[in-house]
């Protein structure tokens, strides 16, 4: 077993790209991001010690990607238009 | 309330066992013959012997929320993705988190499910289509406890 390689930090960075709305949940954060005025999805951003993302990874995730193209996105060699051209395609937009 | 299910998520939907338990005050989660205390809830992920990388099945039928109790039990994934990651899974409404116990994800995803289900109400008329569909599945089960207590007798 391995860890997810989405730490706090990355879904820090996603986040901020989006320019997503913060929520607090608990000790931990929901994000809202939106699209042309339209919320598209929430994510949750957790303040844990270790701070592994699992629940944002794969097609159930949040960030309905594998952890290649979430890690793509969080390190800026996947633009938000290429994000949202791929949950287009993904039929979840 | 929580209680756990062997259930064979990787093949068709039939339940491989079916073990239900139900406590008076405490979680409770009985997997296959064997009682397991709710304090190591996390023993669950590994003790299943159906367990695959969908995890095992449980059931909720309690949020520990103030403000809102379930219609029904719902039904979600616990897998283990490393030594000290934990990732619960509500399916139905596409909904997952991760903790460094089992414990503390299903903690957040408690607290997440009424979180956005407030949040989704209160943003009705500008969701798009994942949130569309994560407030009606929230809206199924999720009942304001004030709502069930006018309704009440």
């Amino acid at each position: 077993m391995s860890r997810s390689r989405i730490l706090k930090r990355q879904a820090i960075d996603i986040a901020k790209k989006f320019k997503a709305d913060i929520n607090p949940d608990g000790p931990h954060e929901i994000a809202s991001v939106y699209h042309e005025g339209t919320l598209v999805l929430t994510f949750g951003i957790s303040h844990g010690k270790k701070g592994g993302h699992g629940h944002l990874v794969g097609r159930y995730g949040e960030l309905k990607m594998s952890e290649t193209k979430i890690m793509a996105l969080a390190s800026c060699s996947m633009s938000i238009d290429e994000y949202f051209q791929e949950l287009k395609r993904m039929g979840e937009l | 309330m929580t209680y756990v299910t062997n259930y064979n998520l990787v093949s068709t939907a039939k339940p491989v066992l079916f073990f239900f338990a139900v406590a008076e005050q405490i979680p409770v989660i009985y997997q296959s013959n064997n009682y397991i205390h709710p304090d190591n809830i996390s023993i669950a992920a590994n003790a299943n012997p159906f367990n695959s990388s969908d995890g095992s099945v449980i059931g909720i039928s309690d949020l520990g929320s103030d403000k809102y109790h379930l219609r029904s039990p719902i039904f979600i994934t616990l897998r283990q993705a490393a030594d000290d990651e934990y990732v619960v899974s509500f399916g139905e409404a596409e909904i997952s988190r991760s903790g460094e116990t089992a414990k503390e994800a299903l903690d957040w995803l408690k607290s997440s499910l009424v979180e956005l289900y407030e949040l989704f109400k209160k943003q009705r008329s500008h969701l798009g289509l994942l949130p569309q569909k994560q407030l009606r599945t929230l809206e199924k089960y999720l009942v304001a406890k004030s709502d069930s207590k006018t309704s009440s007798y």
